[in-house]
């Protein structure tokens, strides 16, 4: 049974169009030990995570220098641009190989039907700005409990697919490797080394 | 007896703070900044300042126009409400507040032009406050 690993803190994306709030949820996720990318758009967003515009999961649009970034929590802005924090989180929930990571959505209006709109999609937490340190301590138990549901996902398919199984160690499946992370979905998954694999074959 | 550089400083902020020009997300802010980061709020101070520079000015030339775009307006003040929330700028966050309640009624441009002024002299108020701050930092 894999224990999580700790010694590599987890990685947020964060997604804000407004450089004030960019520094502050940086030095917020920093301060709770996080380690943190920021991004002004969420087509940045998209592009850091792998997806291109146009081909969402072609295998081939995934850029060979991503495979290894993982990130395993996105927190973005509601009221971005172009595309919003809405769009945004829409576009990470229909892709198979993002929709497991956890979304957060910040905003500085509290509008009911907004906070729900995001949930039904899929969000996992609303934050109110300006956001508090205290709203840090929030995120974790999110990646831990898809973390949780990665685990078992793997642990099943592993034990549906044990002939192809390189019997390594499971701990060398490194939770940041995971499919919660951005992964790639290789076109032949048996020559894949263990820690990067598709759930959907 | 003069105060101490530190104690200056501290009581300027507080004062910031008594009179509500100020309000607890910028003590948040104080906290967050440790060695590592020291130039952490006087950047932030900065991205506000210059955040309220601009869209006062761009709210003045809209304004001035024969037909007033209120959509335009609106994302203007919206985007230093959320500056100015972020810094902790209180008096500021409520002029853009007021201003915004502006756009859903029907004003006529003498009462925009007014309640825009009012929140240009908050602005302007804090900026002096903020910039004493700085200078006072230096002395320390």
């Amino acid at each position: 049974m894999a224990a999580v690993a700790t010694e590599t803190p987890f990685h947020v994306l964060a997604v804000d169009d407004s450089v004030l709030d960019r520094k502050l949820i940086e030095r917020l996720l920093k301060t709770s030990s996080f380690q943190v990318t920021t991004v002004d758009s969420g087509s940045k967003a998209l592009e850091f995570l792998g997806l291109l515009p146009d081909d969402e999961d072609s295998p081939v649009s995934v850029h060979a220098d991503q495979l290894e970034v993982a990130v395993n929590l996105i927190i973005t802005d509601y009221c971005m641009p172009g595309m919003t924090g809405y769009d945004l989180l829409k576009k990470i929930k229909e892709s198979s190989s993002l929709r497991d990571i956890p979304v957060v959505i910040m905003s500085s209006e509290n509008i009911p039907s907004r906070i729900n709109r995001c949930l039904e999609e899929g969000a996992d937490e609303f934050f109110l700005k300006p956001v508090r340190l205290s709203d840090m301590s929030k995120l974790k138990p999110h990646i831990l409990k898809s973390k949780c549901k990665e685990h078992y996902h793997q642990e099943q398919h592993e034990q549906g697919d044990s002939k192809s199984n390189e019997g390594s160690n499971p701990t060398n499946n490194s939770s940041r490797d995971s499919s919660n992370s951005r992964k790639r979905k290789a076109a032949d998954q048996e020559t894949l080394p263990q820690a990067i694999r598709s759930r959907h074959s | 007896m003069a105060a101490s550089p530190v104690n200056q400083l501290n009581a300027h902020i507080s004062n910031m703070l008594a009179t509500g020009l100020l309000d607890e997300h910028f003590t948040a802010l104080r906290r967050l900044q440790d060695a590592e980061s020291p130039d952490f709020v006087d950047g932030l101070v900065t991205n506000f300042l210059n955040d309220g520079d601009r869209i006062f000015g761009k709210l003045a030339q809209l304004l001035e126009r024969p037909f007033v775009d209120l959509d335009v307006v609106s994302n203007h003040l919206m985007k230093l409400k959320g500056s100015s929330a972020s810094v902790g700028a209180r008096h500021v966050r409520l002029a853009c507040i007021q201003l915004l309640q502006l756009t859903s009624q029907q004003k006529n441009r003498d009462e925009w032009i007014s309640t825009l002024a009012r929140g240009r002299a908050a602005f302007d108020e804090v900026r002096r406050e903020f910039q004493t701050m700085v200078q006072l930092e230096r002395q320390i």
